[in-house]
């Protein structure tokens, strides 16, 4: 097995455990962003026409 | 016949997260539970036929409600950032397919990219931190309220899929509407036009939300490899509408995954790989 095979190895090997971290922390998030009421917050934004986004201001 | 499958996976999303005709048939949104959830591109929840909210919206709505912080929105990016990575801007943003529909008007001069591409791909990084986040959390009006700046003042998405369809259908609307939608309107034709004879114009040098998973693409689930059967030939670099050079970087931040470069390749020297799945080992 050559350096340059090796060190892709590794490579992927620290990318599978960033992508595990990234998506762990993305379900963390939004668990947190459920507890705070975010999700509400964005419900009640979401139900009424937004003025500023269709250009009415 | 991936190309095929692209476009009808890009118009079933987009029917699929835009799917309350009645929205569209009474010019009012649908105010149900699913609009709490965000889907993965560019789909203000405005627009009429809207069933989930805009992610980067949602993190406006939150910033702009005085947080400093927003856990939900950005958990979402995270989540299907890790995932997808730009996958999402090529198979499932609704804007993308109007622009790769455009694209395919005949015009006599098209070309992959604007003059100053080098330079012009990193302003959606500006106006990530400076129109999604920054001015929405700082800059206050009279009355002390402040302003989802990007949804105002730039989201092409939002006026072709909200503005448009909601102030045709509401004379109140249509008395309403000043200065700031003749601005959207222009801004929206302007895009359109350009996408015609350039490809992808917003999602290479405007787009926030493309800004966020170009991060996640050399992470993401969904990767690219090139065997060390690639002869450097060029080929990928020269399918590929993003003007990557695939073969050097087959995750590139720019990168939306259309497949382009695995079907020009000569020798199959492209080939798609999940994060997970390991390489085969040598005998």
């Amino acid at each position: 097995m050559n350096k340059g095979r090796k060190t892709n190895m590794a490579g992927a090997g620290y990318r599978r455990w960033l992508w595990a971290l990234l998506l762990a922390a993305g379900i963390c998030f939004l668990g947190i962003g459920i507890w705070r009421g975010e999700a509400q917050t964005v419900w009640i934004k979401a139900i009424y026409i937004c003025l500023e986004c269709i250009g009415i201001g | 016949m991936g190309k095929r499958i692209r476009f009808w996976v890009q118009i079933a999303f987009t029917a699929l997260t835009n799917g309350y005709i009645f929205g569209f048939l009474t010019g009012k949104i649908y105010t149900g539970p699913t609009k709490t959830i965000c889907v993965p591109g560019l789909n203000c929840y405005s627009c009429p036929g809207a069933l989930g909210s805009c992610p980067i919206g949602a993190l406006q709505a939150v910033l702009t409600g005085g947080s400093r912080f927003s856990f939900y929105a950005v958990g979402f990016l995270l989540l299907f950032g890790s995932l997808f990575g730009r996958f999402i801007c090529g198979w499932l943003c609704p804007f993308g397919l109007a622009q790769d529909l455009l694209y395919k008007i005949l015009f006599p001069r098209k070309r992959k990219n604007l003059p100053g591409h080098q330079w012009l791909v990193r302003v959606k990084y500006l106006v990530l931190v400076i129109l999604v986040i920054l001015l929405p959390m700082v800059v206050t009006g009279e009355f002390g309220q402040r302003s989802p700046w990007f949804c105002q003042y730039l989201c092409p998405s939002g006026t072709l899929m909200a503005g448009l369809p909601l102030v045709a259908s509401s004379p109140a609307l249509q008395e309403a509407a000043g200065f700031l939608f003749d601005w959207k309107v222009a801004l929206l034709l302007l895009l359109l036009l350009l996408a015609i004879g350039v490809y992808r114009p917003f999602c290479k040098y405007l787009c926030p939300l493309g800004a966020v998973y170009s991060f996640f693409n050399s992470v993401a689930c969904y990767q690219y490899r090139v065997e060390d059967t690639c002869i450097q030939c060029g080929k990928c670099q020269e399918a590929c509408k993003m003007d990557i050079r695939t073969w050097k970087q087959p995750n590139s931040p720019e990168c939306i995954r259309c497949g382009d470069c695995i079907r020009a390749c000569p020798v199959q020297a492209i080939q798609k790989e999940p994060l997970f799945r390991g390489r085969k080992k040598e005998e």
